[in-house]
């Protein structure tokens, strides 16, 4: 809501500078997003009266004005067509400036040197978009002076109020105003309005017929006869300039001015074009085809409301007016409206067509619905003042039983302590006489008292109070947030704190940060796409997707189902930022379609955990000899299992098919898959760009977390020592390493502790097909010392189930 | 020929012999025993040989690659030394070997640190869906359909009753249906809204919610809880603001400032030369969101708040684009050590 501070002046008389109300405003909840000084970015713009005028020679579109600015004339060319002989105007001098021109340099337009500018409004910053005309001032003001130094006009001060959605009384000079006086304490001035009624009556102009009372509870109206469109006088411009509207002609103007003031939006119809003179408020037929001021053809659904004539709807009920009946420089007669459409179905018919205007976004957070006949009988006052219209006797004013005013409300004052957790007033009776005095400065009518305890019936344009804590804020409100002290709870509660996933999924991140990981964020949308470039084939679990019905982007119209997408383009955009040692993760969620039989039920949404590393280039004297393989990223994962103790753990060969073929694996646990890894699928790596081998992994909390035991359990130390042996087989290439140490571990598992390797090799030595694993068996009992002799026989029995087994033989 | 071959032998030592570093080695070995190298082109000119002359070139060739080879080699092993030289002296300003932490996202930062700071206030944290029912988002938080505040956060939807949640606040209805009071729980984590992308819009964010609900709750408590969160994130220099605010599921409803740290309050470009910074919405819960769960509201008061955890960081960290946070640059990544 913009507006002025000396418009807000001419309501309520306070003292605040406008810094101060500003300031005082904001505190109440009513904060400026933008305020500046009418004339802010203006320099040497001076008022100037037009003496002669005449067209360029070399260009007759442009004129050639001579504008005496008392002590010296200048002659600027100007493409304006509004100014005549004898007009004042604002005329920028060389050297001068305007918003968006540091300076105003004098030229030669045509052939002709240009001394200055008559300014626009636009160019002096007052209106947006290009203004139709310079600016026509009133023809009382000093020549020569100095445009800032005009009183009211050049002093003033724009504010850009942001209004909160429930209080849409705020969005009217009066609503502001009233705010005012209730915060300064000083009266409220409301225009008055005098109405000079002819002697012909208005029914026998129009007659109103509501059809759908449910959707216009309210239907008030004018008529004045015998008017003259024109420009408005500059008064009415310049405050519809300060509240942001451009002028138009005197009516619309009007209008406008009115529902600026009151809140109260007004649509004036030309009367000649009312079919039957007769106004029916209905719902539109389906189908039914009407054309709206901005020169749209809409097509109508029986949801939106009408008004209409004997013959078609000659307006959008709230939203906009139309081509058929509007005001033009011919009209003579207008039937003025002011009516109050009920907010849903207003919304309803807004997102309907996408459209919205400033009396739309007013009906669609409702407006007060008592306000329509004093608004249209400011208007009807401000018409007959300005033109020689006359004014029909008599005012339309239809309403529903339907409309009530406000439910009154029970308010006990000790329920404002508590909720405000202070007293307003050192003992009852002062608390009581300062909820009184706001309850009066909010115009609220008291119904009933007693001591502790009021009966309250709030106006009827303060439609969000409806319960004692909507007035108690209005309290809170006046008595000031910052008066309201600030202390802890006085007392405690037992919570759970964090949850046993929480601390995990602590545990996880923190692990994975140790390990040199770098935690991403990914957007939870993707594109679909992603799953061509991941090859997955048509039927893959990972394309059933949960679908974004009305997405933003196409690059993320459906829900994540596997963060490594992500991952990959997250590594890419770090490639082509010449990152080359990357090893990033991301925990977050995917979602899974599930249930679609049922309307509320909720996707099925997993939290993942996913890595991957790549190492491009040399690195220094130590990263270079670093071979990031899946072995490095294995490492990673047995560094997380480990800080999880989660032990027993299986990988066996997978078959995803964004990995390499075999170089990859699914990663068990107790027969529970708790997630993949493997090298990324050169096919993929080339399509992104990435120059390096990528490995990744990802996990799937929900599988893991249930295996983890949550105590440590202790293990005494051994009493007694270790023995070493190492051992190395020549051994088939097909048989894995994990299966010869579980083979070797069953021999004796009450003395064999581990099975650790130390070295493969293949090479001419070795017969093709079988490789050389060298590995390390520790022995340990927890009774006893163990001999030589006996773990010498133990060892042979390693050798012979070796042999007998896999048909490994000893390395010599 | 045969002197040919000596003369390459002699050169080949003296360079060899001055070298110092690897690159040089490369060149040198590319230069001599290379694809295209001396030796190569020598083998080559052996066709224009007498057939007599042949076999002794060829021998003679081949024993010098392979001495040109071990000579190069020998070399390599000398060069790889390098690190502790011949004394036993230590290049004690070689760096060390690479153990470098990673880094925690900012936004997860600044979610740890939040939920820290509640949980020393005796907070919980929940976790919840983050695809919602719309009747959680919006309509138990007195939000019906077709209310005016449905428009500033336009959403993401699935299904009519099914939408990516907007904000955090669903979580609070989920516990209250949950639990009776006392309820003291924070809830964090991914919303959505269907906004531009800018400097200060993303589709996705997080948020930070947190609600409490007793007997003796007042605006005077929240107060003091938000305002002891302020000093804890941003420090104790920095002044904290309430003023009124609206939010349907709120009354009375606040908006909580904190002075611009950039200007202490004197006003600034970065904070729209107010001297303050939009942090959070508050307030009391409305009774309707209470009514809804079955609690007691003759009974029972509470509060509840919420803030964006981009904001929060990008306030915390003077960090002026939104988009930063989703593009991972690790630039941007490693410097929240
Ligand atoms: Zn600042």
């Amino acid at each position: 809501m913009q507006i002025s501070y000396n418009l807000l002046k001419e309501y309520v008389d306070f003292d605040f500078s406008p810094e101060e109300l500003s300031k005082h405003l904001s505190m109440r909840g009513i904060v400026s997003e933008r305020t500046r000084a009418v004339f802010g970015e203006v320099e040497g713009v001076f008022i100037g009266k037009i003496i002669e005028l005449k067209s360029l020679a070399s260009n007759s579109s442009l004129s050639i004005c001579t504008v005496d600015l008392k002590n010296k004339k200048l002659e600027v060319v100007c493409g304006a067509k509004n100014m005549k002989i004898g007009d004042f105007v604002p005329i920028v001098i060389e050297g001068g400036s305007l918003p968006g021109i540091r300076v105003v340099e004098g030229k030669e337009i045509h052939g002709f040197y240009s001394q200055g500018m008559i300014c626009s409004a636009s160019e002096l910053g007052l209106e947006k978009g290009k203004s139709s005309g310079v600016l026509i001032l009133e023809h009382n003001l000093p020549l020569g002076e100095d445009i800032k130094n005009i009183g009211e006009i050049g002093n003033d001060v724009i504010y850009d109020f942001e209004i909160f959605s429930n209080r849409p009384d705020l969005m009217s000079i009066i609503g502001l105003a009233r705010e005012i006086s209730l915060l300064s304490g000083k009266p409220l001035r409301p225009p008055e309005i005098s109405l000079k009624e002819a002697e012909e009556k208005i029914n026998d102009s129009i007659l109103v017929e509501v059809e759908a009372e449910d959707l216009c509870p309210r239907y008030a109206g004018r008529v004045i006869k015998g008017l003259k469109v024109e420009e408005s006088p500059f008064w009415l411009r310049w405050k519809l300039l300060l509240l942001g509207i451009r002028p138009i002609n005197n009516i619309v103007d009007i209008t406008n001015f009115v529902m600026m003031e009151t809140g109260q939006p007004l649509h004036a119809f030309d009367l000649n074009f009312i079919h039957g003179r007769k106004i029916i408020i209905r719902r539109a037929y389906p189908g039914e085809v009407f054309n709206t001021l901005d020169g749209v053809e809409r097509v109508l659904i029986t949801d939106n409301l009408v008004i209409a004539d004997c013959d078609r709807p000659i307006a959008l009920a709230g939203v906009m007016g139309g081509e058929n009946s509007e005001i033009k420089d011919e009209t003579k007669d207008v039937f003025l409206e002011s009516a109050y459409f009920e907010p849903i179905n207003n919304r309803r018919t807004n997102r309907y067509f996408a459209m919205r205007t400033d009396a739309s976004n007013r009906f669609e957070k409702g407006i007060d619905p008592f306000g329509q006949v004093f608004a249209v009988n400011r208007a009807a006052s401000l018409i007959t003042e300005l033109t020689s219209g006359k004014l029909l006797r008599g005012v339309i004013d239809q309403y529903s039983k339907e409309l009530r005013r406000s439910k009154p409300i029970e308010l006990y004052l000790p329920k404002v302590e508590k909720i405000m957790g202070t007293r307003i007033g050192k003992n009852d009776s002062e608390v009581k006489e300062r909820v009184l005095g706001i309850l009066a400065k909010l115009e609220c009518r008291i119904d009933e008292q007693d001591e502790h305890y009021f009966k309250i019936t709030p106006p009827s344009f303060r439609g969000d109070i409806q319960k004692d804590v909507d007035i108690i804020e209005e309290i809170a409100r006046v008595f000031g947030y910052e008066n309201i002290p600030a202390t802890l709870f006085k007392s405690t509660v037992v919570q759970e704190g964090k949850s046993e996933r929480q601390k995990v999924a602590d545990l996880i991140r923190n692990t994975l940060i140790g390990c040199g990981m770098n935690q991403i964020i990914n957007y939870s949308m993707v594109n679909p796409k992603c799953f061509d470039w991941l090859r997955l084939p048509s039927m893959h679990y990972l394309r059933e997707t949960v679908e974004l019905k009305n997405p933003l982007l196409q690059e993320q119209t459906i829900m994540r189902t596997t963060l490594i997408p992500g991952l990959l383009k997250t590594i890419q955009w770090n490639v082509n930022h010449s990152a080359e040692r990357i090893k990033l993760f991301e925990m977050g969620r995917v979602y899974f379609p599930q249930n679609q039989a049922s309307k509320v039920s909720l996707p099925l949404e997993k939290l993942m955990i996913t890595g991957g590393i790549t190492k491009i280039g040399r690195g220094n004297i130590w990263e270079k000899t670093e071979d990031w393989n899946l072995f490095y990223l294995k490492g990673i994962l047995d560094a997380l299992f480990d800080s999880l103790r989660l032990r027993d753990i299986d990988y066996i060969q997978g078959d995803m098919p964004f990995f390499q073929l075999e170089k990859n694996g699914v990663i068990k646990s107790q027969s529970n898959i708790i997630g993949i890894f493997g090298e990324l699928h050169k096919d993929i790596g080339n399509f992104l760009d990435i120059p390096g081998d990528v490995f990744i992994f990802e996990l799937d909390f929900a599988e893991l977390f249930p295996l983890l035991k949550r105590e440590i359990i202790f293990q005494p130390l051994p009493k007694y020592p270790y023995i070493h042996r190492d051992m190395a087989i020549v051994i088939s290439e097909n048989i894995d390493f994990a299966k010869i140490k579980k083979e070797i571990l069953k021999i004796r598992p009450d003395i064999i502790k581990s099975v650790e390797i130390f070295d493969i090799f293949r090479g001419k030595q070795i017969e093709a097909g079988s490789k050389s694993i060298a590995f390390t068996i520790v022995f340990q009992a927890n009774d006893r010392t163990l001999t030589d002799i006996e773990v010498d026989k133990v060892m042979e029995n390693v050798t012979i189930r070796l042999n007998t087994l896999f048909e490994a033989n000893l390395r010599r | 020929m045969e002197k040919e071959i000596k003369n390459l032998r002699e050169q080949f030592k003296k360079r060899l012999a001055s070298l110092e570093t690897r690159p040089e080695l490369q060149k040198i070995e590319n230069e001599y025993i290379g694809r295209k190298g001396l030796i190569a082109q020598m083998l080559k000119r052996m066709s224009l040989l007498s057939a007599a002359e042949k076999p002794k070139v060829g021998q003679l060739l081949n024993k010098l690659k392979t001495d040109l080879q071990d000579a190069l080699a020998e070399k390599k092993k000398e060069l790889a030394k390098g690190i502790s030289g011949e004394q036993g002296y230590i290049d004690i300003t070689l760096p060390g070997q690479n153990f470098s932490r990673g880094t925690m996202h900012p936004v997860e930062l600044i979610l740890k640190e939040t939920k820290n700071i509640f949980l020393g206030m005796g907070f919980s944290i929940v976790d919840g869906p983050e695809i919602e029912l719309d009747y959680y988002n919006f309509e138990a938080l007195n939000i019906p359909k077709d209310h005016p505040a449905r428009d500033v956060q336009d959403s993401f939807y699935i299904t009519p009753d099914i939408l990516l949640r907007t904000q955090t606040s669903p979580m609070q209805v989920r516990t209250m249906e949950n639990q009776s009071p006392p309820v003291r729980i924070v809830s964090a984590g991914k919303c959505f809204r269907r906004d531009s992308i800018d400097n200060t819009h993303t589709p996705m964010f997080h948020q930070i919610e947190g609600l409490a609900v007793d007997v003796d709750l007042s605006l005077s408590d929240l107060k003091g809880v938000i305002t002891e969160f302020c000093k804890q994130i941003f420090g104790k220099d920095r002044i904290i603001r309430f003023r009124p605010g609206y939010f349907p599921f709120v009354e009375p409803g606040a908006e909580v400032d904190v002075s611009c740290g950039l200007c202490q309050g004197k006003g600034c470009s970065s904070c729209g030369y107010s001297g303050w910074l939009e942090i959070m919405g508050a307030g009391m819960v409305h009774p309707h969101v209470l009514e809804m769960v079955g609690y007691d509201t003759e009974k029972y008061t509470g509060f509840a708040f919420g803030m964006g955890a981009e904001r929060i960081a990008m306030l915390k960290y003077d960090i002026n684009d939104i988009r930063l946070f989703f593009e991972n640059d690790i630039r941007f990544l490693t410097q929240f050590k």
